[in-house]
């Protein structure tokens, strides 16, 4: 633990839970890291490093860069509790009336990121990997079999 | 077993004073000192968790891994101060001569020149000591309800959790909570107590702020609590759970309902087939380190 540092001056901080852009777009990221899992070719990453002059240098700028950025802990937390949520909605009989407006507001920037992510997205129909829907990419990423 | 040998190790609730042994070594001597506080009260333990303004700091990844690392960040001597400042009656085993308090330029026999020559550690160790309280392992708990058999109890209408506690240095090593088995609605309070938290724009590294989770945990205890053993009430042991909502110190039921729902992740995470993703509780962990 460590002693609290003082925040810049243009910082501010906001509910998570209040953000709904914030959490469509990390709900997306999440959707793609989930279906990049598996998939993704570490052989461009460990060239990219091995050319490098300072290989943790690089490391840190794809840490920062929008892309490969993790998703922030705080919509970790919220997703994941939006996830359960849903799971339990769907299981069990849960009036409309016991959620919070912000657990609603969630539970449509979670469908909408679902919803972007099956149609930017498709599932290769030999090896279940998912793929980028785009016009170029014709063979699965994972079992180079054709789409 | 006469009633009085049945009450020695109860932990009383509403004690006059808290008295809290410190001994402290100081430039090669041992000093034996007593701090007295009044009990702190819900607001207290509120006003303290707030102080704590806990955040969570995400930095990039250190050496050859991909994952990110956390530095959870605490106010923990601040909110110490704050608690102690509120709680402090007297203090024993100092030695304040009416001379060094004309050299240090204070006015003698006052209420505030004692309180601020305290060391700041001393008053940290005597908050501490205060929150020593922790839940005992489920194999060593043997709490009461539990088939003696090891299998799992259907039908049970209560789930009991022991804690472990330290006060006034006497060890009180079974404190047993007993809950109504939380429902659905409750475990989703509970998740979205540990969900809702504050982002911070604008830092350099991603920092996730904790907001107090102290009076939604109390809420959750007052809701499902049945019964305690274990403590007593003006000497007198507790058996309307009225009376436990109104007497029970707030940390401990703090500490009783996230070892309540921690222990049903547990329980939840153990029937998950291998290989299968495990929800994890990431807070729980870090929260326990204040």
């Amino acid at each position: 633990m460590n002693a609290l540092e003082p925040l810049p001056s243009s910082s501010r901080a906001i509910p998570v839970c209040a953000d709904a852009t914030g959490i469509e777009r990390f709900a997306y990221q999440l959707f793609c890291q989930a279906g990049e899992e598996g998939t993704r070719s570490s052989r461009t990453a460990s060239r990219l490093a091995a050319a490098a002059l300072d290989p943790q240098r690089l490391q840190e700028a794809a840490w920062h860069s929008a892309e490969q950025a993790p998703i922030p802990l705080a919509y970790q937390l919220w997703i994941s509790h939006l996830l359960w949520l849903e799971d339990v909605l769907h299981t069990l009989e849960c009036r409309p009336a016991e959620l919070t407006a912000v657990e609603l507001a969630g539970l449509q920037a979670l469908a909408r990121a679902r919803s972007r992510f099956v149609r930017s997205h498709q599932f290769c129909p030999h090896c279940d990997a998912v793929n980028p829907r785009t016009r170029t990419a014709t063979r699965c990423r994972r079992c180079q079999q054709e789409i | 077993m006469s009633n009085e040998a049945n009450t020695a190790k109860l932990l009383e609730l509403a004690p006059a004073e808290i008295v809290i042994p410190l001994k402290v070594i100081h430039a090669g001597r041992t000093y034996r000192l007593c701090h007295l506080l009044r009990p702190p009260t819900a607001a207290d333990w509120f006003a303290y968790e707030a102080a704590l303004e806990m955040a969570v700091e995400e930095l990039p990844p250190a050496g050859d891994s991909d994952e990110p690392c956390f530095r959870l960040q605490v106010r923990s001597s601040d909110a110490a101060l704050e608690l102690w400042n509120r709680l402090a009656r007297r203090v024993e085993g100092y030695d304040l001569p009416a001379a060094s308090l004309r050299q240090a330029g204070l006015p003698a026999e006052t209420d505030a020149d004692w309180r601020a020559l305290i060391p700041l550690a001393h008053k940290e160790a005597a908050v501490n000591a205060l929150s020593l309280v922790a839940p005992v392992q489920a194999s060593a708990a043997a709490a009461p309800g539990i088939s003696p058999n090891g299998h799992f109890p259907l039908l049970a209408n209560e789930t009991a959790i022991v804690l472990e506690a330290v006060a006034a240095g006497v060890a009180y090593p079974r404190l047993v909570h007993r809950f109504h088995p939380p429902s659905v609605d409750a475990e989703r309070a509970y998740r979205r107590l540990l969900a809702e938290t504050l982002i911070v724009r604008g830092s350099r590294t991603p920092r996730t702020l904790l907001p107090a989770r102290l009076p939604g945990l109390v809420r959750l205890y007052d809701q499902l609590i049945v019964g305690i053993e274990g403590y007593s009430l003006n000497g007198q042991p507790l058996a309307d759970p009225h009376q436990v909502v109104r007497a029970m110190d707030a940390w401990h039921k703090r500490v009783a309902v996230q070892a309540l729902f921690g222990e049903l992740s547990v329980a939840a995470a153990g029937e998950t087939p291998a290989g299968a993703e495990i929800e994890t509780e990431t807070l729980a962990s870090t929260e326990s380190t204040q």
